[in-house]
C-alpha cells in the first residue's frame, strides 16, 4: 500500500514526470509563464497534500492522547483539503473514522469516492473495497458485499489479499458455494499469513471434515496444530483429538463387529426364529460395514436370521461398551461367557459390569465371544519377538495392518512375510480397506482366544524395524504394537475362577500387554484403571534401564 | 630545565603488579604463540604498557619504554613481523565455550585521527563478542580506516565496514568450528547482534550477513524512515511516512512488543526480516531482526518468526555497550596500520582474559 502511495506521489507532485516539453520552451516567455504557473500549482498541491496528511497525523495522535474536540477540529481541516484523487491515504483515514464514530454513510461516500478514483487493480483502492464491504455486511447486504471482496482481491497486495480471502471465503461459505470457500481457504493457507493461514487451515479442517474426508482434515489439524498459534493451535488440538476419537469408535465398532460376525458364521443353526421381524434389524444390517453386508438378500433364511439378530444384539452390546468409555476411553472388552461350569456362570463383562448394568448376561449374546481388549494411543518399542510370530495365532491387527500398508505403500505388500499376511479366514475378514488407517496404527489389540495354547508371549511390532532386522515397512510413523495373553494365565483358567479372579487375571493380561508395548497412554474402563496405572508407573521405572529388553513383567 | 615531552608520551616503568601480569602473560603466548621467549615478552608488554598508560593517545615510545625495548622493534613486531593471530582468536574462542555463546555482538567505535597523522581521517573499530551470560568477550577485531586505499573497488564506507563484519563473523565461525568441531551446528547458530544503529536501515549490511548467518538483529533508531512495506491490519492508518518507533506507538513499558514483518514480496516469509522494539532500561530499543524458524517444509510458520523476532530483539536490548575498545584502549592507540592496531587489540584482549583467569598457560595449544 505504501509503495503505490510513493509511486502515486512522485507522479502527482510532477518532479518526475513534469512537462516533457520545459527544457525547449525555455526560450519562449509565454510557455516559461506557462510551465511556472505549472510547477506552482504543483507545489500547491504538494503543499495542500503534506497539509491534509499532517493534519490526519495530528488527528490520530490527539485521539491516542484522548483529545477528541481537537482530533475533531484536525479531521475537519484534513477533509477540507482531502480528496480521493490526490490523497487516497487521508481519504481512507477519514473513512475509517466516520465508520467508527456511526457516520457509515460518509464512510461508504468516501470509499465508493476511492474507488471510483482508484478503480479495481490499485491497492488502496481494495482496501476501500475491502472495508466498504464490511459497511454492507453489517447492513445485510451479503451479494454486494462479496462482490466487493471479489473486487478487492484484484488489487490486494500481500498485505491485504489474506485478509480479503478469508472473508470472502466466509461469505461464499455462508451463501452454499462451499467448493469456492474450500478453495479460497486453501489460497489463504498458501499465504501463510502469521494469524489468518492457520484460522483459514482450522475452517477448512472444519469443512472437510464436514464433507468426510477425516484423513484431509486431520493433516490441516495438525497443521494448525505444529503452527503453535496461540489462539489456532489448540482448537485444533481439541478438533484432532476429537475426530481421532469418533474415528477410533468407529474402527473399534467395525473390528468389533467383524469378529462378532465370525462368531456368528460358527454357530450351530440352531437358534429359534424368535426375531426375524425385528424392528431393528434392517438397520443394524445396513451399520455393517457394505462387504459385511450380503448382497440380494431377498429372504433370510432361518439361520442367517439367527446369525443376524445375534449379530444385532452383539452390536447393541458394543455399542453399550463404547458409550460407556466416558467419551475417553477407546478400550471396550467383551468376554467369553463359558457354556460349561455352572458354578462360575454368566458373570458380568469383565472390568465393564459397571457399565453395562442393564446387560443380560445370560442372554445368548454372550456366547462364543473371546476376550478382547483394545487400547489406543499406544507407542511400542522393538523386542525382537517376530520368532514368535509364526504361531498361528487369531488376531485382528495384522490385517488391519494389511489394511493400511495397502492403502499407503502399496510397494510394501510384497515385503509381508506369508505368515503375516492374511492367510487365516478371520485375517482375510480384517483385510477391510475402510478401516481408518490412522486409527489402526496407533492400536493395540490384545486378543484372548480360548482356542490357544498356553503359553503365549507378547508379540510387539516395531515402527522402526521388521523382520530380520530391515527397515519395517509396514508402519512409517507410530510403532503398531500387538500382545497376546501371557504365559501365566489363559482364557480356559479364567473360565474356572470366580468372577474376581477372572477379573484379576484378565488384568494380569492387559497390563501385560501394556507394559510389553510400552503403552504411555491407555485408558481403561472400571476397575482396570488403578492397574494401567500402576502399570504405568513400573514401566516408567522399569525404562530408566536399558531399553529393548524383555517385557515387563506382570505385576 | 622542564622537559618538553608530551606527558602522554613520556616513557615510564610498568608499575610491578603489570610487570608481573606483563610476566605471567609473556608465559600464556609463549604457549600460545610459540617462538621466542623474548619476543613473547615484548608482545606481553606491549599489551600490559597499552593497558596501563596514561589516559589519552597512547604512543609508541610510552610503550617501547615499559617494554624495555625500542619503538621500533615494537612497530616491527606489529607491523612486519608474522603473528599468529589465529591462534590468539582461538585462545579467546575457548574462553566462551559454543556451549555458553548466546550471541555474537558487534560493537564499534569511531575515531578521529588526529589532523596530520592520517589526513584528519577517521578509523572505525570493530569489536566482534561472544555473549555469555550477560558479559561480553572480546573475540575478534576488524579496523576500517577513511579513506581506504585506493584499491578498493567500493570505497564507500558502509561497504568497507559491512565487508569488515561479515568478515569478522566468518572468521569467529570457523574459530569456533575449528576450536569445537560441528558444536554450532549441534547446538544451532546464534544471532549475530549489531548494538549501534551506526548502520540505520542500510540493506546492505543485513544481505550480507544473510548470506551467512540464519539470525542477525541490527539496532536502528527510533526516528529512521522505513521504507519498506511492513504487514499490517486493513484497517490499519496508511502512513506515508512511517518512522520506526510510530509502528510501536506505545512500545509496551514491561514486556516483549509484538515485532513487524517487512513484506519483501518473496513467495515464502522463510528468511524475512522484522522490525523489532523492545526497552533497555527506560529507553526504547529498535532493531531489524531475522529470525530462522526450523520446520519442515509445508509447514505453517504462523507466529514463529515474530515471537523469535521479538525474542531477538529483547536478547539485543538486554546486552549493553561494553565498550571493548575504550577499556582495551584500543580507540586510544593511535598506531598507523590497521593490522597493528587489530594485533595490539587481540593482544590486549588476550590479556584481559588472563587477568579474569579466563586464559592459562596451555590454553590455546
Amino acid at each position: 500500500m505504501t509503495g503505490e502511495l510513493f509511486l502515486d506521489d512522485q507522479r502527482c507532485s510532477g518532479r518526475d514526470c513534469g512537462n516533457p516539453g520545459l527544457e525547449s520552451e525555455v526560450t519562449d516567455g509565454a510557455a516559461l509563464a506557462k510551465s511556472l504557473e505549472s510547477l506552482r500549482t504543483s507545489a500547491r498541491v504538494d503543499v495542500a497534500r503534506a497539509a491534509a496528511r499532517s493534519l490526519m497525523r495530528n488527528h490520530d495522535e490527539l485521539m491516542r492522547a484522548g483529545r477528541v474536540t481537537d482530533a475533531e477540529r484536525a479531521a475537519a481541516e484534513a477533509e477540507s483539503m482531502s480528496d480521493p484523487d490526490r490523497t487516497p491515504d487521508v481519504e481512507l483515514g477519514l473513512a475509517a473514522r466516520a465508520a467508527a464514530i456511526g457516520g457509515s454513510a460518509n464512510a461508504e461516500r468516501r470509499y465508493r469516492g476511492l474507488l471510483a478514483a482508484l478503480g479495481d487493480e490499485s491497492a488502496l483502492g481494495a482496501v476501500a473495497a475491502f472495508r466498504l464491504a464490511h459497511i454492507l455486511i453489517e447492513r445485510g447486504e451479503r451479494g454486494e458485499a462479496i462482490t466487493l471482496w471479489e473486487r478487492a482481491l484484484l488489487g490486494a497486495d500481500e498485505n491485504l489479499r489474506p485478509h480479503v480471502l478469508v472473508e470472502l471465503a466466509g461469505g461464499l461459505r455462508s451463501c452454499g458455494r462451499r467448493d469456492d470457500a474450500e478453495r479460497l481457504y486453501a489460497q489463504a493457507i498458501a499465504t501463510d499469513h502469521p494469524d489468518l493461514a492457520p484460522q483459514a487451515a482450522l475452517t477448512l479442517g472444519g469443512l472437510r471434515e464436514e464433507a468426510g474426508h477425516n484423513a484431509d482434515a486431520l493433516e490441516l489439524y495438525a497443521l494448525v496444530a505444529a503452527s503453535q498459534h496461540p489462539d489456532h493451535a489448540s482448537d485444533a488440538e481439541v478438533r484432532h483429538g476429537a475426530l481421532m476419537h469418533r474415528r477410533t469408535r468407529s474402527a473399534i465398532q467395525q473390528m468389533l463387529l467383524i469378529e462378532l460376525k465370525q462368531e456368528c458364521d460358527a454357530l450351530p443353526d440352531d437358534e429359534p426364529d424368535e426375531c426375524l421381524n425385528e424392528p431393528g434389524e434392517a438397520r443394524t444390517s445396513s451399520a455393517l460395514p457394505a462387504w459385511c453386508r450380503q448382497p440380494h438378500v431377498e429372504r433370510a433364511r432361518p439361520h442367517d436370521v439367527a446369525k443376524r439378530r445375534r449379530l444385532a444384539s452383539y452390536e447393541r452390546l458394543l455399542t453399550r461398551l463404547l458409550d460407556n468409555d466416558g467419551g475417553l476411553g477407546l478400550s471396550a472388552m467383551t468376554s467369553r461367557q463359558p457354556t460349561q461350569g455352572a458354578e462360575s456362570g454368566p458373570g458380568a463383562p469383565i472390568a465393564a459390569g459397571a457399565h453395562i448394568v442393564d446387560a443380560d448376561t445370560a442372554h445368548a449374546a454372550y456366547r462364543g465371544l473371546d476376550f478382547v481388549v483394545i487400547m489406543a494411543t499406544c507407542i511400542g518399542v522393538a523386542d525382537g519377538h517376530w520368532a514368535d510370530a509364526d504361531r498361528e495365532r487369531e488376531t485382528t491387527f495384522l490385517s488391519a495392518n494389511d489394511s493400511r500398508s495397502c492403502e499407503t505403500a502399496r510397494a510394501a505388500l510384497p515385503n509381508l512375510p506369508d505368515r503375516i499376511r492374511g492367510v487365516s479366514p478371520a485375517r482375510r475378514l480384517f483385510a477391510d480397506r475402510r478401516i481408518d488407517i490412522d486409527v489402526v496404527k496407533s492400536f493395540v489389540v490384545c486378543h484372548f482366544s480360548a482356542n490357544h495354547q498356553s503359553p503365549l508371549g507378547a508379540v510387539v511390532v516395531s515402527g522402526g524395524v521388521g523382520l530380520g532386522g530391515g527397515p519395517n515397512v509396514l508402519v512409517d510413523a507410530h510403532t503398531v504394537a500387538i500382545a497376546l495373553c501371557d504365559t501365566s494365565a489363559t482364557v480356559k483358567e479364567i473360565d474356572r475362577k470366580r468372577a474376581t479372579s477372572r477379573d484379576h487375571l484378565l488384568l494380569g493380561h492387559v497390563t501385560h500387554a501394556l507394559a510389553a508395548v510400552r503403552c504411555k497412554d491407555a485408558l481403561i474402563t472400571g476397575a482396570l484403571s488403578a492397574w494401567v496405572a500402576t502399570c504405568r508407573t513400573l514401566w516408567a521405572t522399569s525404562t530408566r534401564g536399558p531399553r529393548g529388553g524383555a517385557p515387563f513383567a506382570k505385576p | 630545565m622542564r622537559s618538553t615531552a608530551r606527558t602522554s608520551t613520556s616513557a615510564r616503568d610498568l608499575s610491578p603488579v603489570l610487570r608481573a601480569e606483563a610476566d605471567e602473560f609473556a608465559r600464556v603466548l609463549n604457549h600460545i604463540l610459540g617462538g621466542y621467549t623474548t619476543r613473547a615478552g615484548n608482545l606481553a608488554a606491549l599489551a600490559a604498557g597499552v593497558i596501563g598508560a596514561a589516559p589519552g593517545i597512547i604512543r609508541m615510545p610510552q610503550i617501547a619504554g615499559a617494554s624495555r625495548t625500542t619503538p621500533q622493534a615494537l612497530r616491527r613486531l606489529l607491523d612486519k613481523e608474522e603473528l599468529d593471530e589465529a591462534a590468539l582468536r582461538l585462545a579467546l574462542v575457548a574462553t566462551v565455550p559454543a556451549g555458553r555463546l548466546e550471541a555474537f555482538v558487534v560493537e564499534n567505535v569511531w575515531v578521529d585521527i588526529a589532523a596530520g597523522e592520517r589526513d584528519g581521517h577517521g578509523r572505525h573499530i570493530f569489536c566482534l563478542g561472544a555473549v555469555s551470560a550477560g558479559a561480553m568477550t572480546p573475540i575478534g577485531w576488524a579496523i576500517v580506516d577513511s579513506p581506504p586505499p585506493p584499491a578498493e573497488a567500493d570505497p564507500s564506507l558502509t561497504a568497507l565496514d559491512a565487508r569488515a563484519i561479515v568478515g569478522l563473523v566468518s572468521e569467529a565461525r570457523s574459530d569456533y568450528e575449528t576450536r569445537e568441531p560441528g558444536a554450532l551446528a549441534t547446538l544451532g547458530a546464534r544471532p549475530v547482534v549489531i548494538l549501534d544503529p551506526w548502520f540505520g536501515t542500510d540493506h546492505r549490511l543485513r544481505a550480507a550477513l544473510a548470506e551467512i548467518v540464519p539470525e542477525y538483529v541490527v539496532a536502528i533508531r527510533g526516528e529512521d524512515v522505513l521504507r519498506n512495506a511492513v504487514r499490517v491490519h486493513p484497517y490499519e492508518t496508511v502512513d506515508l511516512t512511517r518512522r520506526v518507533h510510530d509502528l510501536f506507538d506505545p512500545l509496551p513499558e514491561t514486556g516483549p512488543a509484538a515485532s513487524r514483518e517487512i513484506l519483501d514480496g518473496s513467495p515464502t516469509r522463510d528468511g524475512r526480516e522484522y522490525v523489532a522494539g523492545a526497552r533497555r532500561g527506560p529507553e526504547a530499543f529498535y532493531a531489524i531482526a531475522r529470525p530462522y524458524v526450523a520446520l519442515p517444509p509445508g509447514a505453517l510458520l504462523a507466529r514463529l518468526p515474530d515471537d523469535r523476532a521479538t525474542a531477538l530483539a529483547g536478547l539485543a536490548a538486554s546486552i549493553g555497550d561494553s565498550h571493548a575498545a575504550r577499556r582495551l584502549r584500543v580507540s586510544d592507540f593511535h598506531h598507523p596500520t590497521p593490522q597493528g592496531v587489530r594485533r595490539q587489540a587481540l593482544l590486549a584482549s588476550c590479556f584481559e582474559a588472563m587477568r579474569a583467569g579466563q586464559l592459562v598457560v596451555g590454553a590455546g595449544s
